[in-house]
């Protein structure tokens, strides 16, 4: 009978350690790795607000692998009313037909349509006389991205804000508009959480005469993973310390932590994602040289799943 | 490893009339700031400033500055800190933010102006590259030339390089100068 428990515990352990191993390789997910940021590196920070509560775990997600064939394009094209094949090339699937130009990245999902004529470009039409008002410019963006079928369930109207071009003499004086757009902005939430990083954007630009002459999205889908361990925003702001803030002035006298929240980051529309983690975002103002600036670092909220490149 | 005093005019101590200024487009990416951007090596020194700035009298059309908030405008106003870079060049593209390190940015910019998925302005090309790379709360940024003084013509905002479209020959002195900043 001895024998028999022995050798049933052992089964059992034997059973554990297995499914033990198949769910570690299970969870094996690619370290998150956050660009840095390009400025002058500070370490004198200074806490200025209090720091959030947040729960002990949060789930990770899975992105789904964008499914970006020829066909897929092609009938995207012809609902942008284009013409002509698309063509593959790197990373792209690209269209060019007369001033319309689609492109449509395969590692994001991502699909840019522009009137290479008009957008950001000086020209006669986009100027501010000939625009819709903010409010008429929102639903000329919701109606054009429904009848499209790219409007996503999740959207969030984020803002709305003129890009310009303007003409100005040495001494910063605007005297002439070269362009203007009314550019509408879509954000979204994950698992309640705001999405920070480059790759969650969806804008629609509206030109004169109420004419839409750029859409840009890159909306990942995603699924829930597993649910992972955070560390304490006082264990972030430990890691801020060490990482620093970056910001464009020189000398700092000090950066002020003014807001910590948690997020989800996304990477850029030409990277490729496999998960979407939490990120501890700390936003704040730098002073030093007579002047402020703001600044936003991210520290990944599950350090063992990556860090800052 | 780049020098500073190779992106310097002979006139303000340096040598570019045989480096960055003997090329028609040149591309900087490393640290800045508004008054100018940083190399690792001390030669002359650290950091180009807007008055080490003067491209174009040789042979500099464009120039593409990927650093954090060199084409920043704010009190020290954009023309007024790099107006006088202006001496034949026609544009500068930057940040007016701050910006990250990103590997294929250049790449991307450069495949839209070449023909290889677009032929796209200069301009257009590096704020799609940018869009493509950061996230909404950056500001990307361009500074260009105007040649005639009309502002009813872009002149050299509307720049493609060459062999991919039309541009515009400012004169050393431009009459005033084309600013844009985007929401990435």
């Amino acid at each position: 009978m001895r024998k028999l428990v022995v050798g049933l515990i052992i089964l059992s352990l034997i059973t554990v350690g297995i499914a033990y191993t198949i769910k570690q390789s299970n969870t094996e997910i690619q370290p998150l790795s956050i660009n840095n940021v390009k400025g002058l590196r500070t370490t004198s920070l200074v806490l200025n607000t209090t720091l959030p509560k947040v729960p002990k775990k949060l789930m990770v997600y899975e992105c789904a692998e964008p499914n970006v064939t020829l066909e897929y394009v092609s009938l995207l094209a012809k609902r942008f009313s284009m013409n002509g094949q698309p063509e593959k090339v790197f990373d792209e699937f690209v269209l060019t037909d007369g001033n319309y130009h689609l492109e449509v990245n395969t590692k994001s999902g991502r699909i840019a349509y522009t009137d290479a004529s008009r957008w950001m470009t000086g020209n006669d039409i986009d100027k501010p006389s000939n625009l819709p008002s903010d409010g008429e410019a929102i639903k000329i963006a919701r109606n054009y991205l429904n009848e499209k079928g790219l409007m996503p369930a999740d959207t969030i109207l984020r803002d709305v804000t003129h890009p310009r071009v303007v003409a100005m003499d040495k001494e910063g004086n605007v005297i002439g508009v070269g362009f203007e757009d009314v550019k509408v902005s879509f954000t979204r939430k994950i698992n309640g959480l705001p999405v920070v990083g480059a790759g969650s954007k969806l804008d629609v630009e509206i030109g004169g005469n109420g004419d839409v002459i750029n859409v840009y999205k890159v909306w990942r889908n995603y699924r829930p993973y597993e649910e992972y361990s955070i560390i304490t925003p006082e264990q972030a702001l430990e890691k801020l310390k060490e990482v620093g803030v970056f910001t464009g002035i020189k000398s700092v006298d000090k950066a002020v932590i003014n807001k910590v929240y948690l997020g989800y980051y996304t990477k850029s529309a030409s990277e490729k994602q496999t998960y979407l983690q939490p990120v501890y975002v700390f936003e704040g103002c730098a002073k030093g040289e007579n002047r402020t600036e703001e600044f936003k670092q991210y520290i990944p909220a599950i350090p063992e799943l990556g860090g800052i490149r | 490893m780049a020098w500073e005093s190779d992106w310097k005019d002979p006139s303000k101590g340096g040598h570019d009339d045989v480096f960055v200024d003997d090329t028609y487009f040149a591309f900087f990416s490393g640290h800045g700031s508004m008054t100018g951007f940083y190399f690792g090596i001390e030669h002359d020194d650290h950091e180009l400033s807007d008055s080490d700035a003067l491209w174009g009298n040789k042979k500099m059309d464009w120039i593409a500055i990927d650093a954090c908030k060199v084409l920043r405008d704010e009190w020290s106003h954009v023309t007024w800190r790099w107006g006088d870079a202006f001496e034949g060049l026609h544009s500068i593209c930057g940040f007016h933010t701050t910006t990250h390190d990103a590997t294929d940015r250049g790449s991307r910019f450069a495949k839209r102006m070449d023909g290889t998925w677009a032929e796209w302005t200069i301009i257009q090309a590096w704020i799609q590259a940018a869009k493509d790379t950061e996230g909404s709360d950056i500001y990307v940024a361009a500074l260009a030339a105007d040649a005639d003084g009309d502002d009813n013509t872009y002149d050299c905002w509307n720049d493609h390089i060459y062999g991919h479209g039309s541009q515009v020959n400012p004169p050393a002195d431009p009459p005033f100068r084309w600013y844009g900043k985007y929401q990435c």
